[in-house]
């Protein structure tokens, strides 16, 4: 992959929360493996188990098998049930083994960015449907033979919001001839970070119909930003883009109004004129007009004085409607 | 570090001549080594090494270390010894020994604090710094020949070399390559292998967070997450190397504001569900006490650890003593039954913290572990461990809690109960040291309160129960029988395996778990005609002035087994601030054998 | 914020969908005295527990000895009832070790300013990501009319019945002058909307939030806060949309200054006596280091740290 070192910069920024994944997995493994030898029903096995948790040092000293009456197990373990922990633990263990690559996608040319990162994200909801599995083994109603199988993919969509809080954010490598960010609004909720590395040619502001009051939107040539946008606590999408595309940051902490919150770094001089990505020159320029109508203050507004007034404008605040507005006119039948 | 000079054989060093010599070679038993310097010298260092390589090649090893009170004592005064005393065998060591066979000295004045200790075998080998008899100062040159004067008294063979003129042949400042000239010096006597300690030196300079103790790892695979504490001597020597490596284990040390606090935070973990613990000496354990309480009373379980040190009060900060024993069962105001324990090697320092984690969790209850200064500051191999997945802590079970389930659901007749931990559904209640019903609801009647009571003790005599009669060192009769507990270990055996050469019935019993006092005691007492502790606290022996039989205060354990057996158990106890001395203790077996007794 | 203690169980959407009820908060009725203002803060922590739909389970709240730190005993949630002046310490342990938890720490003037006035300063310092409530009614009141370190100055109590011998301590200047203090507010009981609101605002902050909640006792020491009840005029709201606003209480109090939050020495200044109780947030800063998240370690699995400890002991084999 072209993008390879660059991917690696972006994946660096985000040490703390693919730590925080990682850990939840490596956490829960570490449950599931608990639960699995407490589901041992004969006293032999669980002396057994007592006295490897007790340490040589009780060998001689302690009798692990009256220890073992202290201990509560699983008398009514269930085959089946087991099964399911096992089946967990592996697909837990696989995703916990596969570090930061699991973060990582790439687009094949030609395909659809849209469904790569359904998929991807689908592919790091296995980890929640396992997760879901054993909680439901552990409240004593294990899923039946016909339900979900525990090691299947979870479309975002089915995630709760505290799965959407907790899943790593995802880099997609692709060719800028690909980037149809669009259709990724769907993905934008929780704490879901998605960063485009983009490689080539791409539409000057391909994110701009994803700017909304919470989601943090960037677009980037060097990385700047990028570690103000990981330590946002909400949603957001990024894309490292080539020199002659855009730059603007779309900042949620950065005030009530969308004026305050989007700075635009750059713009192209000259207009759009090529279809790029299936947009046509008309609808990049449409884009482009997005980014500059959030960003312009109307006149008649004074820049906030020392006791802002911005809490009120809150309510006001016209972006709400503005990007519902804009995503209704985005055309997503072309993008499966 | 690269400056260290690599330590030669004193081929290029000492006496030249001399070393050229053809060597005799004399095959040892054993041998007992000190370093002894001014603070910051680095004899201490010199002796760890030597005492690890020595391990290395197959010996068997125990060191101490010689400590003064202050960080920066005076130069070139008796007080201000400090070093190693390195015991080596061809067979397994067990102890520091009686005297030591062999003194490098830096200076007289610290030499002198050994010999007025007794520490030096009459004939002992004495390397000697000889450049203070020709100093420039007249009152050092005074000193030196008031020393040797005081010296002479013993027959020592000394050998006077020029350490500082040797060293700086090498290099500039001699204060920081003293102690690695002494480390060659040692490992030419002794044929020491010189690869291994470039390995060891280079390993102590690379960097200083890569110098571990092995107790300290131990903690580690206790599996605990949390060590709260609060610096205090020797307690800081275990938590210094761990704060060192136990974020790369996935653990954190806190250093808290005060020793209460460090055991509150320890708590308030074990509360939460990840089994923590405190680590401290006799002053931080004095100040625990309200929390253990607390913890006892709610039923949290909690690992603290007492490395204990000479008391009461300040007391000897950085000597060994064991006289925490009672209060660390009955430190607790109220009925506060929980687990005491106490290692009795370096290696069960390492495995004991696994056992006590787990023992606190299964009866949800404090363990208190005692440890010495002995322990902890020594250096003993012993056989690799084989770490198992099961020796960690498992993460709390959150499961929801199911129907009906109390925070106290007792066993009625075990006193037992199952843990609940926040995050759990269903199992909310709040903990509370006052006391509490099943539910965890505050109660002051009679029958609450005395339900209460029975359940916690309760847990007690079931878990004594569990515990296996401990095994007699020697003949399971005769006419006396030692019985010790703690780091006196290796001294006590080693002193009644000479009594039973020279034909004595001694034998000896040592404990680990204190309380609840193991299974059996008073049917093994009974075999024999004598009983007597030995400990490192102090008794009144039973001649002093005003001191009857009946007002005559014991030994710690002493007390506890009378009380427990019934068995009119007598002590010989010291605090002499560093560990037994076998002989020592074999002078107490010879004294205290009772009348009649067959030889 | 990065929690490497988490586990992925507790994402999963058992009780997601579940919403609590008042009722769900609620356990053994208060055995406080009638009138006493702890009711009044127990009724605004459970508006709170409901409005920001905490799971109880998740929940858990930590005092020390006196009466208000019966508070844990009221509701249903999880509950530390500690030792006099040392719930700091346990609830700094548990949300060091399980950051997904809400700690919220409820203590007693003499709890907090007097035993436990060591912890006091230091937790501040560490800055945990956890609600500290201080309510302060200035005596102590379980152990029945002792002088506190909070007493006004010539109130007579059981141990100094001549009067407080000594000025008090000013928990809110205290509190200020600690270096990584994050949020300090003071509110009052008798005042439900605002306090309700200061304790929002506590829960929203990213830090220690420490509140001085002004707390009657009709049995001992009425006399200190029932003039301000009486008289509004005694008191003056700090007003910022970053502290609290309570437009509610625009007709009561004609006293109102603007403060921003952000301005310590303001806030400062504005702690000091001057005859004006205060009420509003003193000081607010998001930015400084939370304990436990400077503090989070990688987890490392059971076998990950077998291996670890594998290769720590080999550099010690022989
Ligand atoms: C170590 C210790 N010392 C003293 C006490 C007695 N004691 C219990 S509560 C209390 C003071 C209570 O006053 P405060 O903290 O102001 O809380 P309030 O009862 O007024 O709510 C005291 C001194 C105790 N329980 N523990």
């Amino acid at each position: 992959m072209p993008s390879e070192g660059r991917v690696d910069q972006v994946l660096a920024g985000f040490r703390g929360p693919l730590g925080a994944f990682r850990s939840a997995l490596v956490n829960t493994t570490d449950e599931v493996r608990a639960m699995l030898r407490s589901r041992q029903s004969t006293l032999g096995s669980r002396a057994a188990r007592v006295s490897a948790e007790l340490g040589p040092l009780a060998a001689g000293r302690i009798d692990p098998e009256r220890f073992a009456t202290l201990v509560l197990d699983h008398h009514d373990a269930d085959p089946a049930a087991t099964r399911i922990l096992e089946d967990a633990l592996g697909v837990l263990t696989e995703l916990a083994d596969r570090g930061d690559r699991l973060a990582v996608v790439e687009v094949p040319a030609g395909a659809s960015l849209y469904e790569v990162v359904a998929r991807a994200l689908a592919e790091i909801g296995r980890a929640f449907n396992a997760a879901r599995a054993i909680v439901e083994v552990r409240a004593g109603r294990p899923r039946g033979g016909d339900g979900d199988p525990v090691v299947g993919p979870l479309p975002f969509a089915r995630w709760t919001r505290s799965e959407r809080r907790l899943a790593p954010p995802l880099v997609v490598a692709l060719a800028g001839g690909d980037l149809r960010a669009a259709a990724l609004a769907e993905f934008l909720d929780g704490r879901q970070k998605i960063v485009l590395v983009v490689e080539g040619e791409c539409a000057p502001a391909p994110l701009a119909r994803l700017v909304a009051p919470g989601t943090f939107v960037l677009q980037t040539a060097d990385a700047a930003g990028l570690d103000r946008f990981a330590a946002w606590e909400g949603p957001g999408i990024a894309a490292l883009v080539p020199e002659s595309a855009a730059r603007f940051v779309h900042d949620p902490a950065a005030g009530a109004a969308s004026w305050d919150r989007l700075t635009i770094a750059h713009t192209p001089d000259k207009p759009p004129r090529r279809t790029v990505a299936g947009l046509s020159a008309a609808q990049q320029a449409e884009e482009l007009e997005i980014l500059r109508t959030l960003a312009a203050r109307p006149a008649a507004i004074e820049p906030p004085a020392g006791a802002p007034a911005a809490a009120e404008a809150g309510t006001a605040d016209p972006v709400d409607k503005l990007a519902a507005w804009l995503l209704s006119r985005v055309d997503l039948s072309d993008l499966g | 570090m690269t400056t260290a000079p690599s330590p030669s054989p004193p081929a290029s060093a000492a006496a030249p001549s001399e070393a050229r010599r053809e060597r005799t070679v004399l095959s040892l038993p054993e041998h007992t080594v000190e370093i002894v310097s001014d603070p910051g010298e680095g004899a201490q260092k010199c002796g760890q090494i030597f005492g690890r390589v020595s391990a290395k090649m197959g010996n068997g090893v125990w060191t101490v270390e010689i400590i003064p009170a202050e960080i920066q004592p005076p130069a070139r005064q008796p007080s201000s010894a400090s070093g190693n005393r390195v015991r080596i065998g061809t067979g397994p060591v067990t102890n520091w020994g009686d005297h030591a066979n062999l003194v490098v000295a830096f200076n007289e004045q610290v030499l002198l604090h050994r010999h007025r200790l007794d520490a030096l075998a009459k004939d002992a080998i004495i390397l000697i710094e000889n450049m203070w008899a020709t100093h420039d100062d007249p009152d050092i040159r005074q000193a030196w020949t008031d020393a040797m004067e005081e010296l002479g008294s013993a027959s020592y063979q000394f050998v006077p070399v020029p350490m500082e003129e040797e060293c700086l042949a090498v290099i500039d400042n001699p204060r920081r390559g003293k102690n690695m000239f002494a480390l060659g010096l040692l490992a030419w006597i002794y044929s020491r292998d010189l690869e291994k300690i470039k390995g060891l030196i280079a390993q102590e300079f690379r960097k200083k967070a890569e110098a571990i103790y092995d107790t300290n790892v131990t903690l580690i695979a206790a599996g605990m997450e949390l060590c709260a504490m609060y610096p205090i001597t020797p307690a800081t020597s275990a938590s210094h190397h761990l704060s060192d490596i136990f974020e790369r284990f996935g653990g954190v040390v806190h250093q808290a504001e005060d020793e209460i606090a460090a055991v509150g935070v320890a708590l308030g973990a074990s509360f939460a569900g990840k089994v923590a613990f405190t680590i401290t000496s006799g002053p931080g354990l004095a100040l625990k006490t309200e929390f253990i309480g607390l913890a006892i009373m709610t039923e949290t379980p909690l690992v603290v650890v007492d490395v204990q040190r000479g008391g009461p009060s300040t007391g000897l900060p950085t000597k060994v003593e064991q006289g925490d024993l009672l209060a660390a069962i009955f430190g607790q105001p109220g009925d506060a039954p929980h687990v005491v324990l106490a290692p009795a090697t370096m290696e069960e320092c390492f495995l004991c913290m696994t056992t006590a984690r787990r023992v606190a969790e299964a009866l949800r209850t404090v363990v208190i572990v005692l440890s010495d200064a002995n322990l902890a500051t020594g250096v003993q191999p012993f056989p690799r461990p084989d770490p198992s997945e099961q020796w960690f802590a498992q993460p709390p079970d959150l499961a929801p809690v199911r129907e009906g389930l109390r925070p106290y659901d007792w066993d009625p007749q075990r006193g037992v109960s199952p843990r609940v931990v926040p995050g759990q559904p269903g199992g909310m209640f709040t903990a509370t040291g006052l006391s509490h019903d099943e539910w965890s609801h505050v109660g002051y009647t009679p029958d609450v309160h005395e339900r209460g009571c029975r359940m916690r003790s309760r847990k007690l005599a079931v878990f004594q129960q569990m515990l296996k009669p401990p095994v007699v060192n020697g003949e399971p009769t005769g006419d006396l029988l030692v019985v010790g507990w703690g780091s006196t270990l290796g001294a006590i055996e080693e002193a009644v395996g000479r009594a039973r050469q020279e034909g004595l019935a001694v034998s000896s019993l040592h404990l680990r778990f204190l309380s609840p006092l193991e299974p059996g005691l008073a049917e093994i007492f009974r075999r024999f005609r004598k009983v007597m502790t030995i400990e490192i606290n102090y008794s009144d022996d039973p001649g002093d002035p005003f001191v009857t039989a009946e007002n005559r205060r014991r030994g710690q354990l002493a007390w506890l087994l009378r009380a427990q057996t019934l068995v009119d158990v007598d002590c010989w106890t010291r605090v002499p601030g560093e560990p037994l001395r076998p002989g020592q203790i074999l002078q107490a077996i010879h004294d205290s054998m009772p009348q009649g007794a067959s030889r | 914020m990065t929690d490497l203690s988490c586990s992925l169980l507790s994402a999963a959407p058992d009780d997601e969908e579940r919403e609590w009820t008042l009722a769900d908060y609620e356990a053994a009725a208060a055995r406080w005295c009638p009138g006493c203002g702890d009711h009044a803060i127990l009724t605004g922590v459970e508006r709170l527990l409901e409005a920001e739909q905490l799971p109880p389970e998740q929940t858990v709240f930590v005092s020390g000895i006196g009466c208000a730190s019966r508070f844990p005993h009221y509701l249903h949630t999880y509950g530390f009832h500690g030792i006099h002046g040392r719930a700091l310490p346990i609830a700094t342990g548990i949300k060091l070790r399980r950051p997904e938890l809400h700690v919220f720490v409820v203590m007693g003037d003499g709890d907090c300013c007097s035993i436990g006035a060591g912890h006091w300063i230091h937790a501040v310092r560490y800055n945990l990501d956890i609600v500290a409530l201080l309510l302060d009614n200035g005596v102590y009141g379980l152990t029945k009319n002792q002088t506190s370190p909070t007493s006004p100055k010539g109130i007579p109590s059981n141990t100094q019945p001549r009067g407080a011998i000594l000025p008090p301590i000013n928990p809110i200047a205290a509190t200020l002058g600690v270096t990584n203090a994050s949020f300090v507010a003071q509110t009052g009981d008798w005042l439900p909307a605002h306090l309700y609101a200061t304790l929002q605002a506590a829960f929203h902050h990213h830090g220690l939030a420490f509140v001085r909640v002004l707390q009657r006792c009709p049995q001992y020491t009425p006399a200190i806060y029932d003039v301000a009840m009486r008289d509004p005029d005694l008191v003056e709201l700090l007003v910022h949309p970053n502290g609290v606003v309570v437009p509610e209480l625009d007709r009561l109090f004609k006293h109102k200054r603007p403060h921003d939050p952000a301005d310590l020495d303001a806030a400062r200044h504005l702690a000091e006596p001057d005859g004006k109780i205060r009420l509003g947030v003193f000081y607010r800063n998001e930015t400084c280091p939370v304990y436990e998240e400077t503090r989070a370690v990688a987890a490392r699995s059971a076998s990950e740290k077998v291996a670890l400890l594998g290769a720590e002991l080999d550099r010690y084999a022989v």
